[in-house]
């Protein structure tokens, strides 16, 4: 569960909002979708529950941990995964898994025996042992994938992580999320493509410069027409703001 | 409040040996901390020589060509010339014309009644032309002004015996020259010229692939976020990241003294000169405290500069971008290098030591001479802790600054 308490956002001290008291909750075995435009303040929010940020004010607590008391413990609580992969070009995918292994402190055996599971459940076995950088972007995204999975988290943070994907490994990306919610995970997905968040999220909220200007089930949202496209609805949401 | 109580030592050799595995992989580190600091002396020292050696030889066993002006006011200088090995006397019209075309090395002007004069043991006024900014030219004014000199002697010996004097009148103090410098001082002195330079070049920018790679390379990447994202504290992983910057510079230092001592080993000449035929052991040209010296200020050097180039490129947005940054980085060795590469180990003020890089410089010096002065290496080192300690709490504050990490 995540519980998002009043949190904000400066950069720098008399920088703009990026991020302007955003509450929600997530629940455990929940998808809950940030949908918003570029800029918005999603990665912003997903970095601040990383720990990546420190927030100007307000707090969250990650599966019961406060971010502001053990920031480290937070992070033992995450998988992380991001619109870039974020590889290592000279380690190979089986490589990752051991360094984030390590990172995370589980111990050599296990490292080998959740690598093997998640490159078979991934579909990954044939490229595991190249390079990294001689794979295809949809591949590094895998890659990403498993190191999020790899310590088995309670919750998982997916920032746009479909990005620049072409349909297979979009396809792959949003298996990976529902299996994430089967296994009773919370998982945090940010996008601006409402289709997929219509078709994957349990729940969602809107943000629009910095705030949270409205949240519920994709239904909820539709309440006024249920024949209206949610596209629209997403306009007549950021349309009242401005 | 974040940081200091996640640290742990366990997730420091993780990032290092991570660290290690990645740069050992990138091509351009094994040049830049392999290859080159390794073949760099050896071509310095066996290459360039040689290639000078037998550019001067072939200078000289070029026969000189000059054009004799007047030759008939002198004909016996002419001959005594021509029959000279290597010089051939020669009558052109337009000598000048000659000289710029480099058809002859040089003009010798005789002058009007030229025997006569010498017969008449009267001063004869010689001109002889060249053209400075021909090497042969040069070579062959240096052949006749000796040749020359020579046939004086000759004239000289003539008239002496004319008037029944010994020749040997004339240089009443005859003396000679010894080098009474063992041949280990002098391996010293001329390694003390060039050597300090390089291991301080190689200490501080032997690691700079792998401070880039670790810093900007993480951040084009985009992996500094899942890195960020992972229990370890930022502490950890910037220590462990600085070890790994750390060891490959002292390694790139540590083969190109390799390379001297072999370059050493195998041609002593290289550095004693042609002639200097002695051999030199292992123990005569890097003692062991020599080398625990020259190893603790390389560490302290390497330890100063990972740190400033991790911190310098961490703030770079890109690979490229970093290495625009740090280029500059090695110019605060080289110029403080170049600056003491001529000054005389004895005459190294004290102040020295206690700047960093120009102490460090100083006491690589001293210890390539064979001088281990207990102070001044105390100094260097408390100096290099010293920046060592900012360096590294500088970089430290880095990677924890929002501002720094997420710059765009």
């Amino acid at each position: 569960m995540v519980e998002v308490r009043e949190l904000s956002k400066r950069f720098g001290r008399n920088g703009v909002l990026a991020v302007d008291g955003v509450s929600f909750r997530a629940n455990a075995g929940e998808i809950f979708g940030l949908l918003g435009e570029n800029g918005a303040g999603k990665t912003t929010t997903l970095r601040l529950l990383a720990t990546i940020l420190d927030p100007t004010s307000g707090t969250a607590l990650i599966n019961g941990v406060d971010l502001l008391r053990d920031p480290s413990e937070v992070r033992r609580q995450l998988g992380v995964v991001a619109a870039e992969p974020g590889v290592y070009d000279r380690l190979t995918p089986r490589e990752h898994l051991r360094y984030f292994g390590e990172l995370h402190g589980m111990p050599r055996p296990e490292i080998a025996r959740r690598s093997a599971e998640l490159l078979r459940r991934l579909d990954m076995e044939e490229f595991a042992d190249r390079r990294s950088g001689q794979l295809s972007r949809g591949m590094k995204q895998k890659v990403a994938l498993a190191r999020a999975w790899l310590t088995d988290p309670p919750v998982l943070l997916m920032d746009e992580p479909t990005a620049g994907l072409d349909v297979l490994a979009t396809r792959a990306v949003e298996e990976f999320i529902g299996e994430a919610r089967a296994a009773g995970k919370t998982v945090i997905f940010s996008s601006h493509i409402m289709s997929q968040v219509e078709k994957l999220c349990d729940r969602v909220a809107v943000i629009h410069r910095g705030r949270i200007i409205a949240d519920g089930t994709v239904n909820e949202l539709k309440s006024h027409s249920t024949r209206e496209r949610f596209e629209d609805v997403f306009a007549r949401l950021v349309g009242e703001q401005s | 409040m974040r940081g200091r109580r996640d640290f742990q030592w366990r997730h420091v050799g993780v990032v290092f040996r991570k660290e290690l595995i990645d740069t050992t992989r990138d091509r351009r580190t094994w040049l830049a901390m392999i290859i080159i600091p390794l073949l760099l002396v050896p071509l310095l020292l066996l290459a360039m020589p040689t290639i000078m050696v037998q550019h001067m030889e072939r200078v000289e066993e070029t026969p000189v060509a000059v054009a004799v002006v007047g030759a008939e006011h002198y004909p016996d200088l002419v001959a005594f010339l021509d029959g000279l090995d290597g010089v051939n006397a020669v009558q052109l019209e337009d000598p000048v014309a000659g000289l710029a075309e480099r058809a002859v090395h040089a003009i010798l002007y005789l002058p009007e009644g030229m025997a006569a004069a010498v017969a008449g043991e009267v001063p004869a006024q010689l001109r002889l032309a060249f053209d400075a900014s021909d090497e042969f030219s040069t070579a062959a004014r240096d052949r006749l002004a000796a040749a020359l000199g020579e046939f004086a002697s000759r004239v000289v010996a003539g008239r002496l015996a004319a008037r029944g004097l010994d020749p040997a009148i004339l240089n009443p103090l005859p003396w000679s020259v010894e080098n009474l410098a063992p041949p280990q001082r002098m391996v010293g002195f001329a390694l003390g010229m060039i050597m300090p330079m390089l291991l301080a070049i190689w200490a501080s920018t032997g690691g700079m692939y792998a401070a880039i790679d670790g810093a900007a390379g993480e951040k084009e990447r985009g992996t500094l976020e899942p890195l960020l994202s992972t229990p370890a504290s930022r502490t950890a992983i910037v220590i462990g990241k600085y070890l790994a910057v750390v060891l490959t510079s002292v390694l790139a230092s540590a083969v190109s003294l390799l390379g001297m001592v072999l370059t050493f080993l195998v041609r002593p000449a290289a550095l004693l000169g042609p002639g200097a035929d002695l051999q030199v052991g292992l123990a005569e040209i890097l003692p062991a405290p020599a080398a625990g010296v020259i190893l603790l200020v390389v560490l302290g050097l390497a330890g100063m500069f990972s740190a400033l180039q991790l911190a310098i490129s961490l703030y770079a947005r890109s690979f490229r971008e970093a290495q625009t940054y740090l280029s500059p980085l090695s110019f605060v060795v080289i110029f403080p290098a170049i600056f003491t590469q001529f000054l005389p180990v004895e005459h190294v003020p004290e102040w020295f030591f206690f700047v960093p890089v120009l102490g460090s410089l100083a006491v690589l010096k001293e210890a390539l001479v064979g001088i281990i002065d207990l102070e001044h290496i105390a100094m260097t080192l408390a100096v290099s802790a010293v920046g060592i300690r900012f360096a590294l709490a500088f970089a430290v504050a880095c990677f924890r600054k929002e501002r720094v990490l997420f710059r765009t």
